[in-house]
């Protein structure tokens, strides 16, 4: 049997204080939006899809009762049959990012890979908040080229 | 492009042949990308000198 201890990687994906010159920069859990709506796994995709778009939002993230996310609903997702359960309609397992990743890397990935959007979340998987590629590089931008990894690990999943 | 083609196709920084890409799972993505070097880019993981093993 295997004890994982958490570590100072673990500190900075639930997005507890930091210090030092490196915690100044703007990281991927700064920028994610934590207003991000939410739906669980037995919704029907039609109530879901209207309630985001009273949100004004076009994507939705999948989690269970302890925020754990199951998956994510874009807006192609969101136009589905209304009637499907969400479970049925969702993209599953969708790729996440801790919060202490840096947001330079992360925005140019997401360009490159052309991903709207990405949830961020802690490292056993509990929901942060959503972050939009549009945010991701518009901060990228403004830091002009700064707030690279800084020897401070990323983190996928 | 053909399935057999797409299966085919490398890892963009590591040359490594991999299933998909592991950032978007687009199998049609210009730059896949595989875990490991997913895991370097956002300093994850430090590069290893003998990188798929050994």
């Amino acid at each position: 049997m295997y004890h994982y201890a958490a570590g100072k990687l673990d500190w900075l994906a639930a997005g507890l204080a930091t210090e030092g010159s490196n915690a100044l920069r703007p990281r991927a859990g700064d920028v994610a939006r934590r207003d991000v709506p939410t739906a669980a796994l037995g919704e029907r995709l039609g109530e879901v899809a209207e309630r985001v778009r009273a949100a004004g939002w076009d994507a939705c993230v999948v989690v269970n009762p302890q925020r754990v996310v199951f998956g994510l609903l874009r807006a192609k997702e969101l136009a589905a049959d209304p009637g499907l359960r969400v479970e049925e309609a969702m993209r599953p397992g969708p790729s996440t990012f801790r919060p202490y990743v840096s947001i330079v890397e992360l925005a140019r990935l997401m360009t490159d890979h052309g991903l709207e959007s990405s949830p961020v979340t802690t490292s056993d998987g509990r929901l942060v908040g959503l972050l939009r590629r549009r945010d991701a590089t518009r901060v990228a931008e403004e830091l002009g080229g700064e707030g690279g990894n800084g020897g401070e690990g990323g983190g996928g999943g | 492009m053909t399935e057999e083609a797409l299966a085919a196709r490398p890892c963009s920084r590591c040359d490594r042949p991999i299933d998909g890409c592991e950032l978007c799972e687009d199998p049609g993505c210009r730059v896949p990308i595989c875990y490991r070097c997913l895991q370097v880019a956002l300093g994850q993981a430090v590069p290893q000198p003998h990188t798929h093993g050994g």
